[in-house]
Formats: structure tokens, C-alpha cells, sequence
């Protein structure tokens, strides 16, 4: 209490505290908890085992998850990032009215009118067996059997993540990019570097920051998907996210925990990596 | 010294911007190794015209040639020329040093080579000691002596520099302008200069070239451009000049019909009659509160009187519309002071009068 009454920027701090002390910090702490509890087929016993963890770390099934996630995510990651980079280099350099430059951008955001699922579903009719690119190559007499690997394979469930996550890319990159002064291209241009050089030399460097955050979105939300992986795929792959679903669907919430607790603290790592090469806080 | 190294000409440049003229057809030479600045107003071309010598601005007619070699079409890198940028455009992401070897790098340069080049440089602008530092950690005055050095880097036979001086405070201003005189005239290269200030152009320059609306008014050496202005735009962008305005007579510029004053050269009449205009300086004009010898028989009035130290700034009027400038040393003001409402008697030898050209036309 003496210290509350020295600094009173405690108080200030209080409110914020309290909300990420209740709804983040106890789930998780609760989730620790349980992922160390006991399980049968309808109940579940509070208990200090490490079954779970034991289990989970031994499966084949958990190794070939990770690999599949990590995968989606990599997957997902490369081609956001250069599809996120192209456009926001596009939306920044190119396009040399403000507002045009908003319309765009806006247009960019379009798609998030609608819900995930919606967006995923709309895929299916132009995917599927006999949706619509199959059934345009098939009367254009360029194929003879429908494309297998359109729907429910891992390149729709790519697919659907760069269509829903590549924003994430395209936003924090265009916004490091505007801040770069422009007369550094002139100035890199004068040096006699050419325009993929200063890309590469002037613009990448500057735009770390936000290549390093649209990261960080990208690759926690497909590492923490089951949705699509399970929509896209049609249940044929599971990803971390799948594996933890189907417990908890058979209500084996202890092993959920203890998947959830496994992915929790991956996620952590990759992050601390990342933090490691990109000093986040200095461009913020 | 070659004296023709680094000489540029512009032979008929135009810049347009859709329909808007930002260069209207100059003919510029400067010769090789000489400091250039370009005088004008916001607006009037200069740093359209710099930045097409640069080659970061496309030319839409005329040419351009560096050592009499037609470069329009190359790219920067390939005239010779180098850069110096308003805001000095320094990387932030590379320290100084990074900064200056930045073109060795593109070049393919190893890093050891490159940094030693770097290091000269940065030596050259006293900067060596802050070779590890970044822009952001740099004050106004560093950061231009790395942007500098970056411009030197790849001995560029022209140093083309926008406004270098003017992100700077007054005294940082006028320290700068010494060391960049100094460079220039150690390393022989010709300095193309933009500036708006007079003071810096005169301090700098060995000729200056004043533009407005795209045109080029008047090319001389300061004190060329200070004591004859070519127009009135030059002398009244210049300061410290008087503009008349008069009908030409036989006896001279008649101001009024009481009024007319001797001139020593007969100049131009303005298209569209024989109204013309002259310029007179206003530390040549004499002004007493009596009559003197060779003054004006008809006095002026004393509007305001402000002390300026080494000079005070005399107003006057009269009721025919004369309107004088005067800047009367401040011994002579001491001597007889003049206060608001005094006649003053005024005086100046005829051959200051100097006659204005009309403006140039515009296309």
C-alpha cells in the first residue's frame, strides 16, 4: 500500500491489469492446471500426472501434426509475405494519390466484411469436383478427369490462408512503407543502385518492423487454425489446432489442455526467435 | 586544374507538368569547377532545373551535357554528378559510414575497401569520429556533412546540392557555408547550388543565376547581380534597391510633371509605351534634412526612421508618388537625425540609376 500511495501510476495501470489478469492469465492458468489432471471416458479426476504430457510428446500423431501446422505455416507465411510486400510496394510507391491510395487500401478490406467461414465456404463452388474451374477446363476439352487436388487437399487449406490472412501482411508493411522518406529512392537511385536494389538495400531494411508484426499475425493464426485446416482439407490433415479439437470434442479436456499448453509454448518460442533479429519496441 | 572538367550546359531545357510550364526554355552554362547558385523565389524552377541536371527529373525538351557530353537521357549514376538532398535523405537504418560507402556497395565493392574510402571522406568533412553513429543520433549540421561526404564518395565532377543549408539554424547556417566553400575550392569540383537567400548565393557563389516563373532573369557574379539588376524582379528579389517607374523623356525618367530624373544611360522602354523603370540602391541615395549640393530640388517626406545599427532604414515619400528606400549611414544620421514627418532632401549621383530591362517574356 505505501508504494500505491508514492506512485499512483499503479492505480493507472490497475484496470488494464485486472482485465489481463482475468480473462488472460487464469484461462491459462486453468488450462495449465487441467493439462495435469486425470481423465476417463465421462469424467475428469484433479490429479498431478504426467500422462498427458507424456503421451502427447511420445505420439507419432503429435509429431506429424506439428509438421503439418508448421508447414501451413511456413507455407502460408512465404507467400503472404510476398504478396503482402508486392501490394503495399504497389499501394505505396506507385499509386501517388492520397486518395486513390485510401480507396484502395479500403478495397483491400473488403473481404473482412464477411465472416471467415463464409469466405472459406465460397472457395468450394469454385474448387470442388465439379465446381467451376473443373468444369471450364473439362468443357475447354483441357483436362479429361476433374483435378483431384483443387478441394480438400493442402493446397486449399494454403489457399484459404493467404486469402484470409494475407491483409495482415499487406497492412503493417504499407504502413512502415509510407513512413519511408521518398527522396531515399532518389538518394539510393543517385548512389546508381538499380529498383531492385534499393528494394533490397533501402526498402526491406526500413520495412522490417512491419514485415516482422504482419509476421507475427500470419504465422500465430494459422499455428492456433483448425477451422480451415478441417473445412479445406475436409478432415483429411490435422493440425495442432484439429488434434486439440477432436479432444475436446470427446471431452478428454486434460489432454486438450496439455496439447493447447505444448502449442502455447511453440508459439512462444518462434515468437522470441523472431524478437531476437527485429527490435519491435523501437519501431512502435 | 582542367578547367573544363565538370562544365555544364543546358541547352533549351522545358519541363512541363501536363499543361504547367516549370521550366520555360533555359540556356544555362556554367563552367567547370565554378560555384553556381540558383536564386529564386518558391516555385520559380530552380530546384525543377537541379534535379534535372541530377537526372531524377525527365527532361521534356532540350538538353543537357556535362563536359560536352549530352546526358539527358542517362540515368543518375551515369552523368557524373552527385546529390545532395534538402532533407539530406541520410539511410536511417545504415551508420555514416554505411551511408557514405552506400554507392561502393551497389558497385560490389568489398567491405574493406569500402570502408576505408568511406573513412577518407567522412575525414574530409570532419566526421570520422562518428563513423559508427546513425542519422537519428546525428544533429542538422553532422548529418550534412555525411550527406556530403556521400555525395563525394564517387568523385563526381558536379555536387548538385538542394537547399543545403536551410534545415539549419542561422549560426550552424553561416558555418556550413564556409566549410562548403572550402570543399569546393579544395577538391576543384563545380557545386551547383539552390537557394532562396541572396546571402547565400552572394557569400557562395562565383555566379549566380536569379529565376522566376521558370525563366532565368539574370546571370552574373554577385556583385555583378547586386550592383547592375538586370529587371525589377532581380532587384527587388535581391533587396536593398529602389524601383522607379517613369515615362521616358528626352531630359530623362519623368516621374511627375514636376519631377524628372537625369539619367546617365538611356534604358529600354517597356513594350506598350514609354513608361520604364529604373533601379537605384538605397545605400547610394544621400538624404539630408537640408538642401545640398546636387539634391533633388523637390524634397520628400519622412514616413519612418528605423536604426539598424551600421545603417538606419530611411522612408520617405512624396505627393507625387516617388517612394525612396534609404539606407543612411548611421555617422551621417547621428550628424543631422531625420524624424517622421521632416522633409528630406535626397541626392545620388545620375550613373546609379541603373535602367531595368521588361521581364523576360514568358512562352
Amino acid at each position: 500500500m505505501r508504494s500505491l500511495a508514492h506512485n499512483p501510476s499503479y492505480l493507472q495501470v490497475t484496470p488494464l491489469a485486472l482485465v489481463i489478469l482475468l480473462f488472460l492469465l487464469f484461462p491459462v492458468l486453468t488450462i495449465l492446471v487441467v493439462s495435469f489432471w486425470d481423465f476417463n471416458a465421462y469424467q475428469l479426476i484433479p490429479d498431478f500426472i504426467f500422462e498427458n504430457y507424456q503421451f502427447l510428446l511420445t505420439s507419432d500423431v503429435t509429431l506429424k501434426a506439428y509438421l503439418k501446422t508448421f508447414f501451413y505455416a511456413f507455407t502460408t507465411w512465404a507467400i503472404t509475405l510476398g504478396l503482402g510486400f508486392t501490394l503495399a510496394y504497389y499501394l505505396a510507391f506507385y499509386i501517388r494519390s492520397p486518395l486513390l491510395q485510401s480507396v484502395l487500401f479500403v478495397l483491400c478490406t473488403v473481404p473482412f466484411l464477411t465472416s471467415n467461414i463464409i469466405r472459406m465456404i465460397s472457395w468450394m463452388p469454385l474448387l470442388g469436383r465439379n465446381g467451376m474451374i473443373n468444369s471450364a477446363l473439362q468443357q475447354l476439352e483441357l483436362i479429361d478427369a476433374p483435378i483431384e487436388w483443387l478441394l480438400y487437399s493442402d493446397f486449399a487449406v494454403v489457399l484459404a490462408f493467404v486469402h484470409l490472412y494475407a491483409l495482415f501482411m499487406v497492412v503493417p508493411i504499407f504502413n512502415s512503407m509510407m513512413r519511408i522518406d521518398r527522396n531515399l529512392m532518389e538518394a539510393s537511385m543517385d548512389a546508381g543502385a538499380s529498383a531492385l536494389q534499393t528494394v533490397f538495400q533501402v526498402v526491406v531494411p526500413l520495412c522490417k518492423s512491419g514485415i516482422a508484426i504482419g509476421s507475427i499475425f500470419v504465422v500465430t493464426l494459422v499455428m492456433g487454425d483448425f477451422i480451415t485446416v478441417r473445412l479445406m482439407s475436409g478432415g483429411l490433415s490435422a493440425s495442432v489446432g484439429v488434434l486439440i479439437h477432436n479432444e475436446i470434442s470427446l471431452l478428454q479436456y486434460p489432454a486438450a489442455a496439455a496439447g493447447a499448453i505444448v502449442l502455447l509454448l511453440t508459439v512462444l518460442l518462434m515468437l522470441s526467435i523472431l524478437f531476437r533479429f527485429i527490435n519491435i519496441k523501437k519501431e512502435l | 586544374m582542367q578547367i573544363n572538367k565538370g562544365s555544364v550546359e543546358l541547352v533549351g531545357v522545358v519541363k512541363r507538368y501536363g499543361d504547367k510550364l516549370a521550366v520555360s526554355e533555359i540556356n544555362l552554362a556554367i563552367a567547370g569547377g565554378s560555384y553556381c547558385c540558383l536564386l529564386g523565389p518558391s516555385g520559380c524552377g530552380k530546384s525543377t532545373t537541379l534535379r534535372m541536371i541530377a537526372g531524377h527529373e525527365a527532361v521534356s525538351e532540350g538538353d543537357i551535357l556535362l563536359n560536352n557530353r549530352n546526358v539527358t537521357d542517362l540515368p543518375p549514376r551515369r552523368r557524373g554528378t552527385a546529390m545532395m538532398f534538402q532533407n539530406y535523405a541520410l539511410f536511417p537504418h545504415l551508420s555514416s559510414l554505411d551511408n557514405v560507402a552506400f554507392s561502393l556497395k551497389i558497385a560490389g565493392i568489398s567491405k574493406a575497401d569500402r570502408h576505408a574510402r568511406a573513412l577518407e571522406m567522412l575525414q574530409l568533412v570532419n566526421m570520422e569520429t562518428y563513423a559508427d553513429a546513425f542519422p537519428d543520433n546525428l544533429s542538422g549540421g553532422q548529418q550534412q556533412r555525411v550527406a556530403l561526404a556521400r555525395a563525394l564518395i564517387n568523385q563526381p565532377e558536379v555536387i548538385l546540392l538542394d537547399e543545403p543549408l536551410s534545415a539549419l539554424d542561422p549560426f550552424l547556417r553561416v558555418r556550413m557555408r564556409t566549410e562548403l566553400k572550402r570543399i569546393q575550392q579544395q577538391l576543384g569540383i563545380t557545386f551547383i547550388h539552390v537557394t532562396h537567400s541572396q546571402e547565400e548565393a552572394f557569400a557562395l557563389a562565383d555566379s549566380v543565376v536569379v529565376m522566376n516563373n521558370g525563366c532565368i532573369e539574370q546571370i552574373d557574379n554577385p556583385q555583378g547581380i547586386f550592383r547592375t539588376p538586370r529587371t525589377a524582379f532581380v532587384a527587388g528579389f535581391i533587396g536593398g534597391h529602389n524601383i522607379i517607374e517613369g515615362r521616358l523623356t528626352g531630359a530623362g525618367l519623368q516621374i511627375s510633371q514636376a519631377r524628372t530624373l537625369a539619367l546617365q544611360t538611356v534604358p529600354a522602354p517597356h513594350s506598350g509605351g514609354d513608361q520604364t523603370q529604373v533601379s537605384l540602391r538605397c545605400d547610394h541615395i544621400r538624404v539630408s534634412p537640408r538642401p545640398f549640393d546636387n539634391a533633388q530640388a523637390l524634397p520628400l517626406q519622412v514616413e519612418s526612421v528605423e536604426y539598424q545599427g551600421s545603417y538606419v532604414h530611411v522612408r520617405t515619400r512624396s505627393d507625387d508618388g516617388l517612394q525612396l528606400s534609404i539606407h543612411q549611414p548611421d555617422a551621417d544620421y547621428l550628424q543631422a537625425p531625420l524624424y517622421p514627418g521632416d522633409p528630406a532632401y535626397v541626392g545620388w549621383h545620375p550613373e546609379d540609376l541603373n535602367p531595368l530591362q521588361p521581364p523576360a517574356a514568358h512562352a
